[in-house]
């Protein structure tokens, strides 16, 4: 039977959502399993989205929710939880501060079971290299609206290169002007047109390298 | 049929009517315009007068356009949005392009303070917490401040009138999603969509009702003291395409149908930059007056089909998309161009313009394409000469 935490979630009825995690809380239930509840309505959001159903401010709003999720819950369990489906590194490049797609790709990633690690924006080539190193993301995310970004995002593979890294990370790029020519421009791997295609691509890659390592 | 000029030119696209050529009206800003003449972004920050000569040379190296749709940025940012702005020279590198940095200035209970006590009153409750933030303009010395930007954006109309150039009145009114999103940041007012929508409701009729008067009445004080008068105001919108069609019809259409409905009453053309993707709402744009808006779309939006659901309804304007004129070659642009004269500008109503402003970084020679093809590549004249449009 489906859970009535995802359900409530998926429909995006926040009141029901907080009121089913404080009770479910009180009653002692493992928080584990309610955060994975609330990220399984996170998911049917998702495929709402990509049904057409749900629009990008049913996106936004999911996130919202989750956020207010994970403020419920004990200290410790906020964020990541749970066994991580991956780890990824994302931020918006260097000369652009825009926040808003990157926090909403992040928080479906988040979602959607990976482990990211957010820095932020205005993020220089060399903060991503250190940060791949430091965590061992196999998959690396840059965000940025403005064509100045077109020029940072190709640094950061340029610098992956560079670092011998580029074989085992896989670059995904988004942002509201970017096309096919810039995906071309920078070497990237992959132009996520929505923060659904985001989920995509890291599933995606997700598997393949679990299935090149067997 | 004879040159038009500038003017006439645009009107007549706007309206529906044969024109002598598309009208070419690229989104060239200070920015690009500095950039591009080798001067630090920070200068043209500081010294408005600067910019509008650099806009200026920027038009003659280029032979001319037939618009000047985008002014400078100055020190006031976008305060008067109650947005922090990044600034070249104060908060960004010397040659850094300004940038907005959303963040939460609006908070829930400014809805309520909105809608007692109006937006004006609003921008200058929260203009404190913008100078917190790191705005450079003392709080002191706003009105002021804002009252010399206003004189010098007269004077560069002035100036662009002397030109032949005709421009748009850049002190007009906003719809409520688009103003209170920047304030308030685009994921709380999401919340704020689904959380509590009447007091959104309630500071969103005040707003309006506030700012449609208001726009009109200053739209007429400069239209006054000019010659030809202004073509319109610009009306930015973003957020509209980000909501799904059930918000849209309830917090965003009644709005812009009743703001544009007013400005178009009272002699105003409407000139609606749509960022973003708007093609899943085009359709409503037919229930605005015919002939009586530009729809200025970015790049992201499907203008072909824009022009199918928009053809004998309203103008279009656009698309040349910032990476094309930053990573395309001149012939590129000159394809994708003609490409769109051919399909958008068949049967009038099409303006050639950028998607967004012209990129900082874009290639001038790029750019100059663009103009170039627009002025000497038009099929459809021999339609005109035969009589008219079908």
């Amino acid at each position: 039977m489906s859970d009535p935490l995802k359900q409530v979630f998926a429909d995006l009825n926040e009141e029901a959502v907080l009121k089913f995690v404080q009770e479910r809380l009180e009653a002692g239930e493992d928080p584990q399993a309610i955060l994975a509840a609330c990220r399984d309505g996170m998911i049917l959001v998702g495929q709402r989205y990509e049904a057409g159903e749900y629009y990008v401010s049913e996106l936004i709003m999911a996130g919202e929710m989750f956020k207010g999720v994970t403020a419920l819950l004990p200290s410790g369990n906020a964020g990541e939880t749970g066994p991580s489906r991956g780890k990824i590194v994302f931020g918006t490049v260097e000369k652009d501060i825009h926040n808003i797609g990157k926090d909403l790709v992040v928080s479906m990633l988040r979602a959607a079971g990976y482990e990211v690690t957010d820095l932020g924006v205005d993020v220089p080539a060399a903060k991503f290299i250190a940060a791949v190193n430091e965590t061992g993301a196999r998959i690396l995310g840059l965000s940025g609206l403005l064509t100045i970004a077109f020029d940072s995002m190709k640094a950061v593979v340029d610098a992956l290169e560079a670092a011998g890294l580029r074989s085992r990370v896989k670059v995904m790029i988004g942002g509201g002007s970017l096309t096919e020519s810039v995906l071309k421009f920078t070497g990237a791997d992959a132009l996520g047109l929505d923060a659904q295609d985001a989920v995509n691509f890291a599933n995606q890659w997700i598997a393949e390298q679990d299935a090149a390592n067997g | 049929m004879d040159e038009m000029t500038p003017y006439e030119r645009l009107r007549a696209a706007i309206e529906l009517r044969p024109v002598d050529r598309v009208p070419v009206a690229p989104k060239i800003d200070t920015s690009y315009a500095a950039r591009s003449h080798g001067v630090p972004l920070a200068r043209v920050v500081r010294d408005a007068e600067l910019g509008q000569k650099i806009l200026e040379q920027t038009f003659a190296d280029l032979g001319g356009c037939d618009c000047a749709l985008q002014a400078g940025m100055n020190d006031l940012g976008l305060s008067t949005l109650g947005i922090v702005t990044r600034l070249p020279g104060y908060h960004l590198g010397e040659d850094e392009l300004w940038q907005l940095e959303e963040q939460e200035i609006m908070r829930v209970e400014d809805y309520d303070f909105i809608a007692q006590h109006s937006w004006i009153a609003y921008i200058e409750m929260v203009y404190p917490r913008l100078v917190e933030k790191g705005m450079p303009v003392p709080v002191e010395k706003f009105g002021s401040r804002l009252g010399e930007a206003f004189a010098r954006e007269m004077q560069d109309m002035d100036t662009w009138e002397v030109l032949g150039v005709p421009t748009l009145f850049g002190f007009g009114p906003f719809l409520p999603v688009e103003g209170f999103r920047f304030t308030r940041s685009l994921q709380a007012l999401i919340g704020d969509l689904f959380r509590r929508p009447d007091k959104f409701t309630a500071a969103a009729e005040a707003c309006l009702e506030e700012q449609i008067p208001l726009g009109i009445k200053n739209f007429y004080a400069v239209k006054e003291t000019k010659k030809w008068g202004y073509l319109s105001f610009q009306i930015g919108q973003t957020t509209g395409s980000l909501l799904s069609p059930m918000l849209f019809k309830k917090h965003y259409w009644p709005y812009e149908k009743k703001l544009i409905n007013a400005l178009v009453d009272a002699g105003i053309t409407p000139w609606l930059h749509c960022d973003s993707n708007w093609t899943p709402f085009l359709e409503y744009f037919l229930e605005l007056p015919r002939g009586s808006v530009v729809l200025d779309l970015d790049g992201l939006t499907d203008i072909f089909k824009a022009k199918a659901i928009l053809k004998g309804h309203s103008c279009i304007s656009g698309d040349v998309p910032a990476s094309l004129l930053k990573l395309g070659t001149p012939q590129e642009v000159s394809e994708y161009c003609k490409k769109l004269i051919d399909i958008v500008g068949d049967g009038s109503g099409f303006i050639l313009s950028s998607g967004c402003s012209v990129p900082v970084d874009a290639r001038p020679e790029n750019v100059k394409a663009l103009v170039d093809t627009g002025k000497t590549y038009f099929p459809h004249q021999r339609l005109f000469l035969g009589g008219g449009l079908a």
